[in-house]
C-alpha cells in the first residue's frame, strides 16, 4: 500500500506531529487538572510563541534557538495574565472561564493582526536547513529537531511534577484541592503556576513550528482544537494521557493525510474521539468524569 | 414558575405585541438592505431561543451553529437538486437536523459538563469537514449555490406571493419566528419544560421519581436541533447559497455572546441578547477589523461581571416603573 | 412469589467488600427496618437495593421481576421509589410545584401535549392528587412556599411527598429522621405509619435512630460488617446477644 520511503517519511512526520500535539496538549491538561481552567485561547498562546520567533529571529535577527527559549517565559507570562484576568474571577465555573477565553482569543487575534498584518502570512526563514536521509526518505532537520525538544521539555515537566516541591504541590492541588489548602498550599499560586507552564509549553510549541507552518493570527486555531481533542481522548486531567493521545492522534492524522487528505484525517480523528467517548467516557488514562 | 395562566399570558403576549407591532411597520421605514438584516435578525432570534431550550437542562453545546448549517444544506440540496417545494423541504430539513442531533447525542450523552461541551464542538467540526470534503452533494469548499427562491403559486394565481420582493420573505420569516416563539414558550412552561429545569436542579432526584434523565437530555437536544434546522432552512432561502466557511467556530461564539449577554434563565433573555448585540454589531461597523476585539471584551466583561446576563436587571426596571407609576406589580 | 426479595446480595468497591451474601425478604404491607452499627454497610445496601448501584452479585427482585441493575427511573416506574437523606427537592419551585413535577410518571409527557395542551384533564387530576398528598403529610400551610425556604424537617417531608406522588407500591426511606428534633421525628413516624396503614404502601427504611426504628418497624434486619447479623421482631432484636455485642460501646440501643 505504501512505499518504504513514504512509510519512513510518514512515520517521522507522525513523531513530529505527535510531539507538537503533546507540547500543546500537556499544558491544557495541566491547567485543567489543577483547577478546571479550560483555555479556549490556548491556540492563541501557541500563536504568540510563533510571533515571538517571528519578531526576535525574523525581524531582530537573534539566533533561532534563543528566540525559542525566549518564547517560554514571554508566553508563560501571557498565561498568567489569563489566570488573573479571566480564570480567577470565574473560578468554579468551567464554562464561564472557557467562554471568556473565547473572548480573549478574539482580542488577541485582532491585536496581533493589527500589529503585524493579517493578509499575508509572515514567513520565518528556516534555521536548520537540509534534511536527514533515513533509508531513502528525506525528513527536514527543522522538523526532526522538534522531537528532542519535546522530549526535553516534557521530561523536564515530569521531573518538575515528581521531584520538585512546587510541582508536587501542583499535583496535590489537582488531586484534592481542599486537602492541598489544608497543607498550606496557596491555590492562587498554584493556578498561576499552572497557567505559567501551560502558556510556556504552548508558546514553545508555536515557536518551534514558526519556520514550518504559515505564521498568521489564526494559526493557533487548528492546534487548539486538536489539543482539546487530545486532552479528551487522553483523559481530561491526565498529563500522561495527553502525551499518549497526542502520539496516537499524531499518527492517525499523518497516515490518513498521506493516504487520503487532511480533511479526512481530521474527520477520522474526531471519529476516534467519539469512539473513545462511547467506550470509555473518562478517556484513555483518565479516571475523573468531567 | 407555575404562574396562573392569566399572568403568564400577559408576560408573553405583551412583549410579543410590542415587538411584532414594530416589526410589522418596519418595511415602511427601512431600506431593502436593512430589511434583509432584519430578516437575518429574526432568524438569529429563532436560533438563540432554540439554544436556550437546551440550556434549561444545563447542557451548553458548541455545535448548535453547525446544526443550523445542517438544516441549511438539507434545504438547499432538497430545493435545488430535487426541486422539493418549501412546505416539504423545511420540515424535512428540520427532521434531518433532528437525525444528526440524535447521532451526536450517542457519544454526547456519555459525557457531562465540560467534556460534553468540547465533544459537541468536535462533532460539529466533523460535520463541517464532511461539507468541505464531499463535493457531491455539498459542493465542497464552494458550497451550494443557486438555491431557488421560495415559491407560493404562480404569477396569475390569486394566492401568488412574489418572493423576489424581500418584504414578502421578511413577513414569511416574521410569521415563522412568532410561531416558533409560541411553540418554544409553551414547551418551556409545560410539564416537560419544568422537568428539564428539574433535571438541572437535581438530576439524581429526577431519576428517583421516574424521569429518565438521559432520554430527556437527548430529547432537548433534538428539539433544539429541529428549530436550529428551521433557522438554517430560512437562511438558505434568504441568502440563496451556502458557504461552509460561514459556519466556523467564530459564528458559534457570537451565538454564545447573544445568550450570555441576554441571559437564559428567563424566556426572553436570548431575545434581549440578540437585539442588543445586533445593535452593537451594526453601530460598530466603523470599527472594521477591531470589531471582534469589541465583542471579545463584551463577552469577558459579561461573564466576569454579569454572568446572568441583561435579563437580571429587568426586575430592577420593572420595579422602577412600578414605583414611577404606582401600579400593582404585574409579576 | 414474594413481594420484595434480596437474594445473596454482594457489593464490592475495588478491594472493599461492603455487602456480602445478604438475603432479605419483605412482605407486602410490611414496614421493615435495616439497622447496624457504623460501617455495617447499610448505606451501600440501601443504594444497591434502591437501584443506585448495581450489585456485584446476587439479585433484587420486586414482585418476581429482577430490578437490580435497572436504571433508577425504570425501577421507579415499576413501583419502587426511594427518598434521600439529603434535602432533595427543586429549590426554585414551590412545594406544590415540586409535587406536581413528581407526578411525572402519571402525566402525559409527550411533546405534542406540551405544545397543544390537549390533555388538560389529566393535568388537573395530577394537581388534585398533589394537593391530596400534601394534605396527607400536613404540608398544606407551606403549599405555595418556595421549597428552598422550608425548614429541614419539612424539606424531608417534601421528599416523602414527592416519592408518594409517583404512586409507589414500595417506598424506601434513607434515614428518614436524620437531622430532626424529637418533635419532627414523631411527626415523620406518624406519616410513615399512615402511609402503610391508609395507603397500603410497603416500606423499607435504613436508620440509625433506635427509638424510631423500634417504634415504627414490624420487623428489623441487622447488618454488621456487610453481612446479615440478625433478623426478627423488634423486641427480639433488642435482646439479641449478637446485636448487643455489635453495638457494644455505642450508646445507641435504648435498653
Amino acid at each position: 500500500m505504501m512505499e518504504l520511503e513514504t512509510l519512513i517519511q510518514s512515520f517521522a512526520n507522525a513523531l513530529v506531529l505527535g510531539s507538537i500535539y503533546a507540547m500543546v496538549a500537556v499544558g491544557l491538561a495541566l491547567a485543567f487538572g489543577v483547577m478546571q481552567m479550560a483555555n479556549f485561547a490556548h491556540g492563541e498562546l501557541f500563536m504568540a510563541g510563533a510571533y515571538v520567533v517571528y519578531v526576535l529571529y525574523s525581524l531582530a535577527g537573534l539566533p533561532f534557538f534563543i528566540a525559542v527559549i525566549a518564547a517560554f517565559p514571554i508566553v508563560a507570562l501571557l498565561g498568567v495574565l489569563f489566570e488573573r484576568a479571566i480564570f480567577r474571577p470565574t473560578r468554579g465555573n468551567v464554562l464561564a472561564g472557557f467562554m471568556a477565553t473565547a473572548g480573549a482569543s478574539f482580542i488577541f487575534q485582532v491585536l496581533v493582526g493589527q500589529q503585524w498584518g493579517v493578509g499575508l502570512m509572515r514567513s520565518v526563514p528556516v534555521p536548520y536547513k537540509g534534511s536527514a536521509e533515513i533509508l531513502g526518505a528525506a525528513v527536514s532537520w527543522q522538523r526532526l529537531a522538534i522531537i528532542p525538544a519535546t522530549i526535553i521539555m516534557v521530561g523536564g515537566l515530569w521531573f518538575f511534577l515528581k521531584k520538585i516541591k512546587a510541582g508536587k504541590a501542583l499535583r496535590a492541588c489537582a488531586q484534592d484541592t481542599e486537602a492541598a489548602v489544608l497543607q498550606g498550599i496557596s491555590i492562587n499560586k498554584m493556578t498561576m503556576l499552572a497557567m505559567f507552564l501551560s502558556g510556556g509549553f504552548a508558546g514553545v510549541g508555536g515557536a518551534l513550528m514558526a519556520p514550518i507552518i504559515p505564521v498568521t493570527p489564526y494559526m493557533g486555531h487548528v492546534y487548539a482544537i486538536t489539543a482539546f481533542i487530545v486532552v479528551i481522548v487522553g483523559g481530561m486531567a491526565s498529563i500522561a494521557g495527553a502525551v499518549l493521545a497526542a502520539f496516537i492522534l499524531g499518527f492517525i492524522h499523518t497516515f490518513v493525510s498521506t493516504l487520503y487528505d487532511s480533511v479526512t484525517a481530521t474527520m477520522v480523528g474526531v471519529l476516534f474521539m467519539a469512539i473513545v467517548l462511547i467506550v470509555k467516557p473518562t478517556g484513555l488514562l483518565g479516571n475523573v468524569k468531567v | 414558575m407555575l404562574k396562573s395562566s392569566a399572568n403568564s399570558s400577559v408576560e408573553f403576549w405583551l412583549p410579543v405585541f410590542i415587538i411584532v407591532g414594530f416589526l410589522c411597520v418596519a418595511p415602511q421605514i427601512v431600506s431593502a438592505y436593512r430589511l434583509e438584516l432584519l430578516t437575518i435578525f429574526l432568524i438569529n432570534v429563532i436560533l438563540a431561543q432554540s439554544y436556550r431550550l437546551m440550556t434549561t437542562t444545563g447542557d451548553w453545546t458548541l455545535c448548535h451553529y453547525i446544526l443550523m448549517g445542517v438544516g441549511a444544506y438539507a434545504t438547499g440540496i432538497l430545493a435545488k437538486k430535487f426541486g422539493v417545494p418549501f412546505y416539504a423541504a423545511m420540515p424535512l430539513a428540520g427532521m434531518i437536523t433532528v437525525g444528526v442531533s440524535l447521532l451526536f447525542a450517542v457519544p454526547l450523552s456519555r459525557t457531562i459538563g465540560f467534556a460534553f461541551f468540547i465533544a459537541s464542538f468536535a462533532l460539529g467540526e466533523f460535520v463541517r469537514h464532511v461539507w468541505l470534503k464531499f463535493h457531491n452533494p455539498f459542493g465542497g469548499a464552494r458550497g451550494v449555490n443557486g438555491i431557488p427562491k421560495l415559491e407560493i403559486g404562480q404569477s396569475g394565481d390569486w394566492y401568488f406571493v412574489d418572493f423576489w420582493d424581500s418584504t414578502n420573505f421578511y413577513f414569511f420569516t416574521l410569521i415563522f419566528t412568532v410561531l416558533v416563539l409560541v411553540i418554544l414558550y409553551r414547551i418551556d412552561r409545560s410539564r416537560i419544560g419544568n422537568a428539564w429545569k428539574a433535571i438541572y436542579a437535581d438530576s439524581e432526584l429526577c431519576e428517583s421519581i421516574g424521569i429518565n434523565v438521559t432520554r430527556a437530555r437527548v430529547m432537548v437536544f433534538c428539539v433544539a436541533g429541529f428549530f436550529a434546522g428551521i433557522a438554517g432552512s430560512l437562511m438558505a432561502y434568504l441568502i440563496g447559497s451556502i458557504d461552509p466557511h460561514n459556519f466556523e467556530m467564530v459564528e458559534m461564539v457570537y451565538l454564545i455572546i447573544w445568550v450570555v449577554v441576554g441571559g437564559v434563565k428567563t424566556f426572553w433573555g436570548p431575545l434581549i441578547g440578540v437585539i442588543s448585540m445586533s445593535l452593537v454589531f451594526e453601530l460598530s461597523r466603523p470599527l472594521e477589523e477591531w470589531r471582534p476585539l469589541l465583542f471579545g471584551v463584551i463577552l469577558i466583561v459579561f461573564l466576569v461581571y454579569m454572568p446572568g446576563g441583561l435579563e437580571t436587571i429587568i426586575p430592577r426596571f420593572k420595579s422602577f416603573f412600578v414605583d414611577l407609576f404606582g401600579k400593582k406589580e404585574i409579576s | 412469589m414474594s413481594f420484595f426479595s434480596v437474594k445473596k446480595l454482594s457489593k464490592n468497591f475495588g478491594g472493599l467488600q461492603a455487602n456480602h451474601m445478604i438475603d432479605l425478604e419483605v412482605e407486602e404491607g410490611e414496614i421493615r427496618g435495616v439497622i447496624g452499627p457504623n460501617g455495617a454497610g447499610k448505606t451501600t445496601f440501601f443504594n444497591v437495593v434502591s437501584g443506585f448501584y448495581a450489585p456485584s452479585s446476587g439479585t433484587v427482585e420486586f414482585k418476581g421481576q429482577v430490578i437490580s441493575g435497572l436504571h433508577s427511573s425504570k425501577i421507579a416506574k415499576l413501583g419502587v421509589v426511594r427518598t434521600f437523606q439529603r434535602a432533595a427537592l427543586f429549590p426554585d419551585f414551590t412545594v406544590l410545584e415540586n409535587v406536581v413535577i413528581a407526578r411525572h410518571l402519571n402525566a402525559d409527557v409527550s411533546l405534542m401535549n406540551a405544545i397543544f395542551r390537549h390533555n388538560n384533564k389529566a393535568e388537573a387530576g395530577n394537581l388534585e392528587r398533589a394537593k391530596e398528598i400534601i394534605n396527607f403529610l400536613g404540608l398544606e400551610h407551606e403549599q405555595d412556599n418556595i421549597a428552598a425556604n422550608l425548614s429541614h424537617g419539612y424539606q424531608r417531608v417534601l421528599g416523602v411527598a414527592m416519592a408518594l406522588a409517583t404512586e409507589p407500591e414500595m417506598l424506601m426511606l434513607d434515614e428518614p429522621v436524620a437531622g430532626m428534633n424529637s418533635g419532627e421525628k414523631a411527626i415523620m413516624v406518624d406519616h410513615v405509619k399512615k402511609i402503610r396503614d391508609d395507603w397500603g404502601i410497603t416500606v423499607l427504611l435504613v436508620e440509625h435512630d433506635m427509638k424510631t426504628v423500634m417504634n415504627l418497624c414490624d420487623k428489623i434486619t441487622v447488618l454488621d460488617f456487610g453481612e446479615k447479623l440478625a433478623e426478627g421482631l423488634p423486641e427480639d432484636i433488642i435482646h439479641n446477644k449478637k446485636v448487643i455485642e455489635a453495638y457494644l460501646g455505642a450508646d445507641e440501643i435504648v435498653a
